[in-house]
């Protein structure tokens, strides 16, 4: 049983809700659960998130425009917090937890591609497998990934990048061209107190594409090549990727 | 015109016209706030805003007042005003629409009926479903009043039923049932702001793992959890288009 009370603040002027060229936007959410005066249900935790985003034009005429953006947050159990003083679990549970990774999060990730993940149960036991290993054993499906996403309590991606109007007919589309350099990482609390740091966890990637506004939200293509990643990441590597995303990235 | 502005009103009969399916309470609450104008300038704002508030109302095609003078004055010396308010009721107030969207990998179609001034106080009520290529479903009812004692509030409440399907990334489905209810004050045009404060109850069951695959830590997830949460949250923006704005002077 869960309960829990947000404070939420969204102040921004930015220009374009899919495109901006100028402006700038902050947005901030807290969220406490299991703490008074609804001191309901068995999760009782903090959790708080921090967006802002920054966009200028470099041209007089607006044609090119510099963004950095960042987005963090911090899940912190109340069981782990002054030694368990204010009780609950010390441990987040999965529907609370942030993911990390893919279009509108990390680029050159897949979704939820990024941070602590666990390996599968392989579809074939090792029992039958020896004793039919060329049966018709169930195959993996290849779009299902090895490993589950099982999301982490610290989140942190910036990413910096330039964009330009496109040209001819196709800046009626308000579509921009893009070059984006991010870098990211999400970690569970356990995990980076053990590491001492969150620096070993982070993960980078580059690209280039182009954005369009769409009524469906911002559709994107982009060449991405990843940087730096974690051997049980799930990545694009280097290639296209596709998404379509609900706000600017 | 400025000494015409400042010329001393007060109102002394207000009339609806046009009403047929609408309670008149619905736009008398809105024409109350003229009572506090105390001049010419006054009321013709008060006028527009009443005008806006009602368009806002999405019940009605149009909505004008007129200001006719009274025959004497009040013993201020203030000039008598009546305001004749004349309305006209949309005819069709039921509308339907579609849509396929694409959310975390999964496509989507979405399907949604909304029903207005049913019930003649200006109130909506919506059927929304959703069906998702995978496991994903979403079943939500809700009833919303636009305005509140002729005040920019906003009280809505649904319940609603979901299925979240992460088996792609996560090997689950997140199964949620839930209800809430909501005030919203202000707008975020407006100079306080929009203040939204929100209770809900839900009850959130991770389950449909799929038992051979799942990963450990995934089967040791699963389960029912009831949430139980009161949020607050605060926009404000004067951008001069919602979709493509040119100009902004916001917070």
């Amino acid at each position: 049983m869960t309960s829990d009370d947000a404070l939420d603040c969204f102040p921004h002027q930015v220009d374009h809700p899919l495109v901006p060229t100028s402006g700038a936007l902050l947005r901030l959410h807290t969220e406490l659960a299991g703490l008074a005066p609804f001191p309901l249900g068995d999760a009782r935790f903090v959790k708080s998130t921090f967006t802002a985003a920054a966009f200028t034009p470099l041209m007089a005429n607006g044609r090119l425009t510099a963004s950095v953006q960042v987005h963090a947050g911090v899940l912190l159990p109340l069981g782990g917090l002054f030694g368990g003083l204010l009780g609950g679990p010390t441990e987040s549970h999965i529907c609370d937890r942030f993911f990390c990774g893919g279009p509108g999060s990390l680029w050159g990730f897949r979704t939820r591609g990024v941070g602590p993940r666990d390996e599968r149960h392989s579809l074939a036991s090792p029992a039958a497998s020896a004793a039919e290993p060329t049966a018709a054993a169930p195959k993996k499906p290849p779009s299902i990934s090895s490993h589950d996403a099982l999301g982490g309590d610290l989140l942190g991606v910036a990413t910096a990048s330039l964009s330009t109007t496109l040209p001819g007919n196709l800046a009626k589309s308000d579509g921009h061209a893009h070059i984006f350099a991010s870098v990211g990482g999400l970690q569970g609390l356990a995990a980076v107190r053990a590491a001492g740091s969150v620096v070993p966890s982070l993960r980078a990637s580059v690209g280039a594409g182009v954005a369009l506004p769409t009524p469906l939200g911002r559709l994107e293509l982009n060449m991405v090549h990843v940087l730096r990643k974690a051997p049980s990441d799930a990545s694009v590597g280097n290639g296209l990727q596709l998404g379509v995303t609900a706000g600017f990235s | 015109m400025g000494t015409q502005l400042e010329h001393p009103v007060a109102v002394r009969r207000m009339r609806v016209r046009g009403l047929q399916k609408t309670h008149e309470s619905v736009v008398r609450q809105e024409l109350a706030s003229l009572n506090k104008a105390r001049t010419l300038g006054e009321l013709h704002q008060g006028c527009l805003a009443v005008a806006g508030a009602l368009q806002s109302l999405g019940i009605f095609d149009s909505a004008d007042l007129l200001m006719d003078t009274a025959q004497g004055a009040t013993p201020h010396g203030a000039a008598l005003v009546d305001i004749v308010c004349t309305v006209t009721e949309k005819k069709r107030l039921t509308s339907a629409s579609t849509m396929v969207a694409t959310q975390s990998s999964e496509n989507t179609m979405e399907a949604k009926v909304a029903v207005r001034n049913q019930l003649g106080r200006a109130e909506i009520f919506e059927a929304q479903m959703e069906m998702g290529q995978q496991k994903s479903s979403s079943f939500k009812l809700s009833a919303v009043r636009p305005r509140w004692m002729g005040q920019d509030a906003q009280l809505s409440a649904d319940v609603s039923k979901q299925a979240i399907s992460h088996i792609k990334h996560s090997s689950f489905v997140q199964k949620l049932l839930g209800a809430s209810a909501s005030v919203r004050v202000g707008s975020a045009g407006a100079a306080g702001g929009r203040h939204e404060l929100t209770y809900a109850l839900e009850l959130r069951d991770v389950c449909r793992l799929t038992p051979h695959t799942a990963s450990w830590a995934i089967l040791q997830q699963r389960g029912q959890s009831l949430k139980s949460s009161l949020s607050h949250s605060y926009a404000r923006s004067t951008v001069d288009h919602p979709l493509v704005p040119t100009t902004s002077d916001d917070l």
